[in-house]
C-alpha cells in the first residue's frame, strides 16, 4: 500500500499534467484570474467607490447610492481648474516631448553602432530609474542657488539667479525628462523599420536635408509618435511626484488633489469620483487626437490603436 | 555647401546636449551621493562617504525600508514571472482569434492606464480586503503593474524557439509537459530569467503603488525617499537614489547579455 501511494500519486500527476498539456491554453487561466481579481475588481470597485456618500468624520457610508461626488467635481471651481490646469500641463508636456523625442529617436537610428548603443542605452537607463529619483535630480539643477542658475548667471547670460525650483517650468522640464524615454523609444521602434533609400532618393532630387525628413521620414513616424503621445499625455496630465517637488502649490494636478483626498482628508468617495473623471477625460481627450489623425493625418497611421 | 555644414554641426550639437539632458540627472544623484555637507549641491564642493557609512550602520529606518523593498522586489519577480510566463506560453498555444485577441489585450491594459488610478482603485480595494498595507498587497500591486512586461518578454522569446523540436519530441512519445520540460524550456530559459530580472528592477523603483499601498512598517526605499524629500534635501536620498541606480543596472546586465540594447530597445 504504501508503495501503491507514490506511483499512484505519480500517474495522476502525470495525467494531469498531460491533460494541461492537451490544453495548453489553460495556462492562461491564473493570469487572466489575476488580472480579473486585482486590476478589474479594483477598477469596478473604484467606480463603486465614486458614488458611495462621503461621511464628515472620514472615509465613506457603505450601501449607499449618490451622484453627489460627481456634482462636486462639477460645481467646484477650484478642482475644475486643477483639472484645466493639469489637461494644459499635459499638452505642454506632450507638445515638447515629442519634438525632442523625435530628434533623439532619428539621431540613434541615424548613429552608428555603438553611438546608437550610447543614445538608446541612456534611455534604457533613464527608463528604470525611480520616478522619484529623477524628479528629486533636478532639484540642485534647477533650485536659485543652484547650477543651471549659476551657470547662467556666471556666463553673464542673465543678472539675478533664477529659481526654477517651484514654478511651472520646474514641473515641464522635470515632466519632460520622465516621458522622453518613451516617446524616444516608441519612434525609435518604428523607424528601425523604415527604408532610408527613400530619404536619400528624396535628396538625389533635391530636397534639403531638413525638407527630406520632415516630408518622409517624420509621416513615417506616425504610428511611433502617437504610441509615445498617448503615453506621455495620459501619464503627464495626471502627473502626482513633479509637481509635488518641483512645482508650487500651484502646480498642483488632479492627481495631487486626489492623493490629497484619499492620504490626508480620507475623503475617499471624492478621490475615486476624481479618478474616474481625469481617466474619461483623458480618454476622451486622446480619442479626439486619434479621429483627427485618422481624418487628416497620413493614411493608415493608427492601425490598432483604440 | 556651407549652409548644410552648419546644418550637421547643429544637429550634432543638439544631439549631445540631449544626452546631457538625459544622463545628467543620473550623474548629479551619484555626485551629490559622496558630499561631504549636509547641503545637497552640484558639483559637490567636498567629497566623503559619510552618508553611505551612515545608511550601512546608522540609520535604521533605511535598512528597513532597503529590507522592505528586497522583499517586495523578489516576491514580485517570483509572481509576476510565474504568471507571465505561463500566460505567454499559454496564448502562444490557442488558436489565433478573438479570445487571445482579448485576453492579450486584457493582460496588457494595466501598462496605459494611468499610475495614480491604479494606486488609487488598489489602495481602496485593498483596504475593503483588509490587505493594504501588508506585503502581500505591495507584491500584488508591483505583480500588476510588472506582469505586462514579463509577458512581452516571454512572447518575444517564443517567436525563437524551434518548434519542430517540440513537435519531433511529440512524435517521439513525449508528453506535452515533457516536451515543454525538457525541449521548449531550455530554449526559452535565458529570456523567463531575464523577465524576472525586469520585474526585480521594475519593482525596487516603483513608486506610486508603493506609496499608497504601504504602511510605516513596509515603506520602500522610493517611499521614504519621498517622505525624506517632503521635509528638506537630505544627501541621504542620493546615497540611496545611487544605490538603486547601482541595483537596477547590476541587474539590467543580464537582461542586456540575453536581448542586447537595440533588440530591447524595440522591446520595451
Amino acid at each position: 500500500m504504501s508503495e501503491m501511494v507514490p506511483s499512484r500519486l505519480q500517474t495522476a500527476l502525470a495525467t494531469a499534467r498531460d491533460r494541461v498539456g492537451d490544453r495548453a491554453g489553460l495556462l492562461v487561466v491564473p493570469i487572466v484570474g489575476f488580472e480579473l481579481a486585482v486590476f478589474a475588481g479594483a477598477l469596478v470597485y473604484l467606480l463603486r467607490m465614486s458614488f458611495y456618500a462621503s461621511t464628515p468624520d472620514g472615509l465613506y457610508q457603505p450601501g449607499t447610492w449618490t451622484l453627489d461626488n460627481y456634482l462636486q467635481l462639477a460645481t467646484d471651481s477650484y478642482l475644475q481648474g486643477r483639472l484645466l490646469f493639469s489637461l494644459r500641463l499635459g499638452a505642454i508636456v506632450t507638445a515638447i516631448t515629442l519634438v525632442v523625442g523625435f530628434v533623439y529617436a532619428y539621431a540613434a537610428w541615424r548613429a552608428d553602432g555603438r553611438g546608437r548603443a550610447v543614445l538608446l542605452g541612456a534611455v534604457l537607463v533613464e527608463l528604470l530609474i525611480s520616478i522619484v529619483i529623477k524628479v528629486y535630480a533636478w532639484v540642485p539643477l534647477l533650485a536659485p542657488n543652484g547650477t543651471i542658475s549659476s551657470l547662467l548667471v556666471g556666463s553673464g547670460l542673465i543678472a539675478e539667479p533664477i529659481g526654477l525650483l517651484g514654478s511651472e517650468i520646474g514641473v515641464i522640464i522635470g515632466l519632460v525628462y520622465s516621458m522622453l524615454p518613451y516617446v524616444v523609444l516608441a519612434v525609435y521602434a518604428v523607424l528601425t523599420s523604415l527604408d532610408w533609400a527613400l530619404v536619400e532618393a528624396a535628396r538625389d532630387l533635391g530636397a534639403s536635408r531638413p525638407r527630406s525628413v520632415l516630408e518622409i521620414v517624420v509621416p513615417q513616424a506616425v504610428p511611433g509618435l502617437l504610441a509615445g503621445g498617448i503615453t506621455a499625455f495620459s501619464w503627464s496630465t495626471v502627473a502626482f511626484a513633479a509637481p509635488s517637488i518641483l512645482g508650487s502649490p500651484g502646480e498642483r494636478t488632479v492627481a495631487s488633489e486626489a492623493g490629497r483626498f484619499v492620504n490626508t482628508t480620507f475623503d475617499w468617495p471624492r478621490a475615486a469620483a476624481l479618478g474616474v473623471e481625469a481617466v474619461v477625460v483623458v480618454v476622451l481627450v486622446i480619442g479626439v487626437a486619434v479621429a483627427l489623425i485618422r481624418r487628416f493625418g497620413p493614411a493608415g497611421t493608427t492601425e490598432g490603436v483604440l | 555647401m556651407r549652409q548644410r555644414q552648419l546644418g550637421t554641426a547643429l544637429f550634432r550639437v543638439s544631439v549631445w546636449l540631449l544626452l546631457a539632458f538625459v544622463l545628467l540627472p543620473v550623474v548629479v544623484v551619484v555626485a551629490t551621493s559622496v558630499s561631504a555637507t549636509p547641503d545637497v549641491v552640484f558639483p559637490p564642493e567636498q567629497l566623503s562617504l559619510r552618508y553611505y557609512q551612515a545608511f550601512f550602520f546608522e540609520e535604521a529606518k533605511w535598512q528597513a525600508a532597503f529590507r522592505n523593498s528586497a522583499i517586495v522586489a523578489a516576491g514580485t519577480a517570483v509572481l509576476a514571472t510565474a504568471l507571465g510566463t505561463a500566460g505567454a506560453y499559454g496564448t502562444w498555444q490557442l488558436t489565433a482569434g478573438r479570445l487571445r485577441q482579448a485576453i492579450t489585450t486584457l493582460l496588457v491594459l494595466p501598462l496605459p492606464t494611468p499610475l495614480i488610478v491604479l494606486a488609487l482603485a488598489l489602495s481602496v480595494y485593498f483596504a475593503r480586503l483588509g490587505i493594504r498595507g501588508s506585503y502581500l498587497a505591495l507584491i500584488f500591486g508591483h505583480t500588476l503593474v510588472t506582469v505586462p512586461f514579463v509577458f512581452i518578454v516571454v512572447r518575444a522569446v517564443l517567436t525563437r524557439v524551434d518548434w519542430r523540436t517540440h513537435e519531433a519530441a511529440r512524435d517521439l512519445g513525449a508528453t506535452r509537459w515533457q516536451a515543454f520540460r525538457e525541449v521548449v524550456f531550455p530554449q526559452i530559459r535565458a529570456g523567463v530569467i531575464a523577465a524576472a530580472f525586469v520585474a526585480a528592477i521594475l519593482s525596487l523603483h516603483e513608486f506610486l503603488i508603493a506609496l499608497f499601498l504601504s504602511d510605516l512598517g513596509t515603506r520602500t526605499l522610493p517611499v521614504l525617499e519621498w517622505t525624506a524629500l517632503r521635509n528638506f534635501v537630505d544627501p541621504m536620498v542620493s546615497v540611496v537614489s545611487t544605490l538603486l541606480i547601482v541595483a537596477a543596472l547590476a541587474l539590467a546586465i543580464p537582461v542586456v547579455a540575453v536581448f542586447g540594447v537595440d533588440r530591447l530597445a524595440r522591446l520595451l
